[in-house]
């Protein structure tokens, strides 16, 4: 085959895009995905928020596609906790509690707990996560949940490996390669966990750790360990889309990252072209199908404007026709998504787009 | 109680020039603000300092006050001022016979100006529409109007005058037919206070009806709404008027690293509440776009509207708000309702707020039997600055922040210098866009700056922070820890008011329709929780 | 108005960039793109000096531009930031130097032997280092004579016709890598010509020289125009060569009116060698005339391969040849950066970037790395005990029957 001939092509890599390339490769179809950047979650908490559960069509639907995500996640290292008859209460980056349904594990636990005690640590040499803060505001918030969990400030500093001020991007950056730092990381845990179940620090257990290496950091610092979020950008975020992204290409995916689909070329209900704009000349790739799930605000840049979408995910031209009968519509890019990233819609329409395009194979192939 | 010979209602520029009057001229004189400084149309309008050339061809008369005193403020507070020039562009739609009465009326006024013709005008700013027949320049310049109301009240509390912010007015009291005190209240705490003195200034603005009431007599202002864009970016590096009669969306005021176009012009009962309609805001973009074609497809980030309180006298009641002049008017209620000792001042202009304090003042030393004389055009607002200062500051930090930094804090710099050098890590920037370091932020919410702020906002007054394109969703956090960790607030308070500010950003932002500010907007809602429910009405009690 | 006076609008303060920069992750006090470029900018517009002496740290890598989600040009920012940048003299002197590989060349290969002994020798090194600020610890690759010419016709058969744009380490350093390029290229089908070009321009934009960054490209322009327009392709061997042609050398033309149509032609016919031969390969036209090999490659792809946004080409067609397993190796930048690991205050910084390269190479045991860039080939190879060769060599030992 053409090497710029695939089966499938998925524009955007948010949480949408990401399942509709999981779903279609793991039928061995041959799949590209382009995107510029990652999608916005990477700047939320990394929590699922279910809102919009209600609205998401048929529960077993759902139901599968969480959990073919959650395997996809879990495959790529980044296991997700969850289930859809319960919820937890996972803390937030104001100290408030929020009513999650499915998270990263090491977001998963940091819910509050009937009589444990919990430590927040927070770094010295990293300004903008407050510890006492934390501890304060979760406290009284737990007290108004009922709950009797207790928090604890402690605080620790890591000068002597990181300079002063630092982020959390830098840490969780040396946390991926150095693995000096780590040992460091946890003897400087050591004491400040010391009498505690568990602890809680901010997102930054590293940009590309995999859940084995969070569970050996675990197992040598001798007990639980969890992220609570920060300003973006949110390192559970980006570990998740980083993991996926490789996970993805050992797939067979193909990534093409860091330039826009600038143009879709349709012709007689077909789109024939997809055009990305990368410098000199155009790339062009030939899909059987593609995918757009390029987030609410690009959309219209390329001249689909989306007027609803068909039950099979087909987006509409304003007249209610479908505009291509090999192009699928998914995540906020969707006229009346909620717009919030982080949905488990964008996981349920992705891989519903996803699975509609996988199941056109060979419908298109004869141009 | 606590006494004063005055005391001042409104701490927006004119307020505050009087407070810096009076304690050049010895009298004492304590100011009460509702809100924070320059909390009504001071703090919302577009920083123009006019060279008059906007007025020569309507008045005269304002264009020569304007003129003088453009060249006054530069020479007193020439760090709350960007000299940076402006142009009178002539747009093709508009009438050529104007070009012409304008250029004469120019030279009348003593307004320096050249002519240039298209090519010359788009060589100086290459992004004005192509379609432009040329061009007049004029001395107009951009004042930090924030810096210009602090500089003046930082001068005054260094001569031993007061400045209360949030303190709102709620009672005057007189006898046998003189002012006695006031009675006031903070807004923030509710606690009540009283204060006595002989006179009264009522500088309350858009409020000034409000607050003449309170001593029973009344004011002619009529309120006028003007809407503003903040532009990202400096499209121009030049003031860009529109030579025509004044109009709507005519002008462009490169302000810092943002720009504001303005303004709209509509009659408003008061100067609360109030909002622009989205046609309002097209249309002014349109016009905007006009003059600098790029506007139409520049980010927004944010649109705000200020109440203009133009003194109406009687006879031009029925005149729209353009026709109404933009010239002042003192009362002296003594003569006019009675009322001893209360004085009021309206209408009038950011530009000419010294010329009104100088008169005001002048009324008040007679009243008081003060012999003085008005000294506020030659004395600095600002003593020269440290060179000493300057060297360790930017030792310390680089270049970008410590340049800003001495701009916004003058000899206060040496504050930080000290904060940093105890403690290196305050060197690390809060606000990224405007750059402003922790230390700074300290020193602004500490008691060692002379009007310590109280909100995350009056930060943001003081520094700039939030201004930027995230408009405070990442600084605004980090203000608001620094606030917790310098224990001006507990966790909880921390959290209400970083809710509160925030909202009051979102406001600003909502009503942009279209581009990046809306997915900066949507980044700040997912992140926060686009209703921010339980911090902001989980009914906590205020803190312990 | 400009269309990148916008640029700055388009950033929402997310820090993608700096997530994806290889600087700011070794570099506790390295500021970061999201400040050098769209922050700064900001500031630049409003007048007021931003200089710093971090904009020298930028590698050049557009690793930020490729991770921004809201398409930010943010490298192309602190690029011209550096541009205007105030250097200290002997930096300024050094850096001088290193904008101009081609001038070194060209005085090193009038005597080629001796300069290069001289460059191996102890006092010019220890000058280099003490007085030039050049690390030590790096060999400069060896000069030799530049005579890569235009091979002569072999066949009457009309052939397609190519401009070699050869680069200065091609011309300068391995002339014989060009000489295997053209073969490359005849065994395809197309018949070559060598460009009378001067240096691409990259290494005097990532030193900050503007001036010498113009006039290359515009002695560049003008030497590839009639080419071009006589729709002749310009095919490049070297990542940075490619990107910059493909870029309009960076932007840096856009605003000459003479030179804009030429340079926008220029970039919409300048491709890289592997992206030619996998457009043959998807057209059936590729000769896959190759013996039977028997080897494991691990590949990296360059940081300014991976800026022209045209895939993966070497990766698939080396996959092509028979015997050949071939492992993307994904492990982000080198660190090199062209002449960036020479500078001695810049080597730590540079050696820390490639160590996850390094590292995954050590996993992979190849028998050999492929990568086109030459700067790639002389990090891993001083980072690692692997040799890296460019896969132009490899598919060539592939016709010929020389692979192990």
């Amino acid at each position: 085959m053409e090497s710029n001939h695939y089966d499938v092509v998925v524009v955007g890599a948010g949480l949408s895009g990401l399942t509709a390339a999981g779903v279609a490769a793991c039928q061995g179809l041959r799949v590209a995905l382009v995107a510029t950047g990652p999608g916005s979650f990477v700047l939320g908490s990394g929590y699922l928020k279910t809102q919009e559960i209600l609205a998401a069509g048929p529960a077993d639907e759902l139901s599968e596609a969480i959990a073919f995500f959650c395997e996809m996640a879990q495959a790529a290292g980044c296991p997700f906790e969850g289930q859809f008859s319960s919820s937890r209460h996972l803390p937030t980056i104001l100290g408030d509690f929020q009513s999650v349904t499915f998270a990263p594990r090491p977001l998963w636990n940091a819910e509050p707990r009937n009589d444990t005690s919990t430590a927040i640590v927070g770094i010295r040499e990293l300004s903008y996560f407050d510890e006492n803060f934390m501890a304060e505001r979760l406290s009284d918030q737990a007290r108004l949940l009922g709950s009797s969990c207790t928090y604890s400030a402690r605080q620790i500093s890591l000068a002597r490996s990181c300079g002063a001020p630092t982020t959390t991007l830098r840490i969780a950056k040396r946390f991926d390669y150095d693995a000096g730092f780590r040992a460091e990381l946890i003897e400087a845990l050591r004491p400040a966990a010391a009498g505690f179940v568990r602890v809680l620090v901010p997102g930054m257990l590293g940009l590309c750790s995999r859940e084995q290496q969070i569970a050996q950091f675990e197992s040598e610092l001798g007990c639980t360990v969890c992220e609570l979020p920060t300003l973006p950008p949110s390192i559970p975020g980006l570990r998740l889309f980083h993991l996926l992204s490789r996970h993805l290409s050992k797939l067979g995916v193909e990534l093409l990252q860091g330039f826009p689909v600038s143009k879709l070329q349709i012709q007689d209900g077909v789109c024939m072209e997809l055009e990305v704009a990368s410098p000199g000349h155009p790339m062009v790739l030939r899909g059987e199908c593609a995918v757009l799930a390029t987030g609410q605000h690009s959309s219209t840049l390329l001249g689909v404007d989306c007027n609803g979408h068909d039950e099979q995910m087909h987006p509409l031209t304003s007249s209610g026709s479908v505009m291509a009968g090999n192009l699928f519509v998914a995540g906020t890019a969707l006229p009346g998504s909620s717009g919030s990233s982080g949905d488990v819609m964008e996981i349920l329409t992705g891989h519903r787009a996803g699975s509609f395009a996988a199941a056109t194979r060979g419908h298109y192939a004869a141009r | 109680m606590k006494s004063t010979q005055v005391v001042i209602i409104g701490g927006g520029a004119t307020g505050a020039g009087i407070l810096w009057d009076l304690s050049l001229r010895g009298i004492s004189a304590i100011l009460l603000e509702q809100g924070d400084i320059a909390n009504g149309a001071t703090g919302r309008c577009h920083g123009l300092l006019h060279s008059g050339a906007r007025y020569v061809a309507k008045d005269l008369e304002t264009a020569r006050d304007c003129l003088a005193e453009n060249r006054i403020i530069k020479t007193i507070a020439p760090h709350c001022v960007e000299d940076i020039g402006g142009l009178m562009v002539q747009c093709p739609q508009d009438d050529p016979a104007f070009f012409e009465q304008w250029w004469r009326a120019a030279g009348d006024a003593d307004i320096p100006s050249r002519r240039l013709n298209a090519e010359e005008a788009l060589a100086l700013e290459p992004n004005l529409a192509a379609n432009i027949l040329g061009a007049f320049t004029c001395p107009d310049a951009h004042v930090d109007v924030f810096r210009l109301v602090l500089a003046n009240i930082e001068a005054a509390v260094g001569r031993g005058a007061r400045f209360h912010t949030y303190s709102k007015v709620n009672s005057i009291q007189s006898a046998d037919g003189r002012v006695r005190g006031v009675g006031y209240s903070n807004t923030l705490t509710g606690e009540k206070h009283e204060i006595a003195c002989e006179v009264v200034i009522n500088a309350a603005g858009g409020w000034a009806q409000e607050a003449a009431a309170l001593a029973g007599v009344e004011v002619p202002v009529r309120c006028d709404k003007g809407t503003l864009l903040v532009l990202n970016h400096r499209p121009s590096s030049r003031v860009i008027n529109r030579c025509r009669k004044s109009g709507d969306g005519d002008i462009l005021v490169p302000a810092g690293p943002v720009c504001i176009l303005g303004t709209s012009s509509m009659s408003v009962p008061g100067p609360d509440g109030l909002t622009a309609s989205p046609e309002e805001i097209n249309y002014l973009l349109q016009l905007g776009a006009e003059l600098i074609p790029g506007v139409a497809d520049a980010r927004i980030l944010r649109i705000f509207c200020g109440a203009r309180a133009l003194y109406v006298p009687a006879k031009v009641d029925s005149a729209g708000g353009r026709e109404i002049s933009r010239s002042y008017a003192l009362f002296d209620h003594e003569t006019l309702g009675g009322v001893g000792g209360f004085i009021s001042i309206v209408g009038g202009k950011l530009t000419t707020y010294r010329l009104m304090a100088a008169a005001v003042c002048d009324c008040v030393a007679g009243k008081l039997g003060v012999q003085s004389e008005c000294t506020t055009g030659k004395v600095p607002l600002r003593p020269v600055d440290d060179c000493k200062a300057h060297r360790r500051i930017n030792e310390l930090l680089p270049l970008p922040v410590a340049e800003k930094m001495e701009r916004r804090l003058g000899p206060a710099v040496t504050r930080v210098i000290e904060a940093i050098d105890a403690r290196p890590e305050l060197a690390e920037l809060v606000c990224e866009c405007e750059m402003v370091t922790r230390a700074e932020l300290e020193y602004v919410l500490g008691e060692a700056s002379p009007i310590p702020a109280q909100t995350i906002a009056d930060i943001g007054r003081r520094t700039r922070l939030g201004f930027g394109p995230c408009q405070g969703t990442f600084c605004g956090y980090r203000a608001m820890l620094a606030g917790f960790q310098t224990h001006r607030w507990t966790a909880s308070q921390a959290a209400k008011e970083f809710s509160s500010y925030l909202h009051e950003r979102w406001k600003g932002q909502a009503l942009i329709q279209e581009g990046k500010q809306v997915e900066q907007l949507d980044l700040s809602h997912e992140l926060y929780g686009a209703d921010l429910s339980t911090c902001a009405y989980s009914g906590e009690p205020d803190g312990k | 108005m400009r269309q990148d006076d916008f640029a700055i609008d388009n950033c929402l303060k997310c820090s993608v960039c700096n997530a994806a920069c290889p600087v700011f992750g070794v570099n506790a006090q390295y500021p970061g793109p999201k400040q050098l470029g769209p922050e700064l900018e900001r500031l630049r517009l409003e007048g007021i000096s931003a200089d710093t002496e971090w904009l020298e740290y930028c590698l050049g890598c557009h690793r930020c531009d490729m991770a921004c989600p809201h398409g930010v040009g943010v490298s192309e920012m602190i690029a011209h930031a550096k541009a205007k940048h105030h250097k200290p003299l002997v930096r300024g002197l050094r850096d001088w130097w290193f904008a101009r590989p081609g001038l070194l060349g060209k005085l090193t290969t009038i005597l080629p032997a001796i300069s290069n002994f001289a460059l191996s020798m102890k006092l010019a090194r220890f000058f280099m280092s003490k007085v030039m600020r050049i690390t030590p610890l790096r060999t400069f690759p060896a000069y030799t004579k530049p005579n890569l010419r235009t091979p002569p016709a072999r066949t009457s058969e009309d052939r397609a016709r190519l401009l070699f744009f050869p680069g200065c380490f091609i011309r300068y350093n391995r002339p014989d890598l060009g000489r295997k390029v053209i073969e490359l290229l005849e065994r395809n089908g197309f018949a070559t010509e060598v460009a009378a070009t001067e240096c691409c321009g990259v290494p005097a934009a990532a030193n900050g020289d503007a001036a010498q960054a113009h006039a290359m490209a515009r002695a560049n322009v003008k030497s590839l125009v009639a080419g071009v327009d006589a729709g002749m392709r310009v095919v490049t061997a070297c990542s940075s060569c490619g990107y910059m042609l493909k870029t309009g050398f960076g932007g840096l033309l856009k605003d000459d009116r003479e030179l804009a149509p030429a340079v926008q032609k220029i970039a919409a016919s300048t491709l890289d060698v592997g992206e030619l031969l996998i457009a043959q390969s998807d057209a059936g036209m590729l000769n896959t005339d190759f013996q039977q090999a028997n080897m494991r490659l691990a590949y990296h792809a360059p940081c300014h391969q991976k800026s022209q946004g045209i895939g993966r080409p070497w990766f698939h067609l080396l996959r092509q040849i028979p015997g050949i397993t071939i492992e993307d190796l994904d492990a982000g930048c080198c660190g090199m950066s062209g002449t960036y690991g020479f500078k001695q205050e810049k080597y730590k910084i540079s050696v820390a970037i490639g160590q996850e390269l390094f590292d995954s190479i050590n996993a992979s045991q190849p028998q050999m790395v492929a990568t086109e860039c030459a700067t790639c080939q002389m990090q891993i190879e001083h980072g690692t005990d692997f040799k890296a060769i460019h896969p132009v060599e490899i598919m060539l030992q592939a016709y010929n029957g020389k692979i192990i």
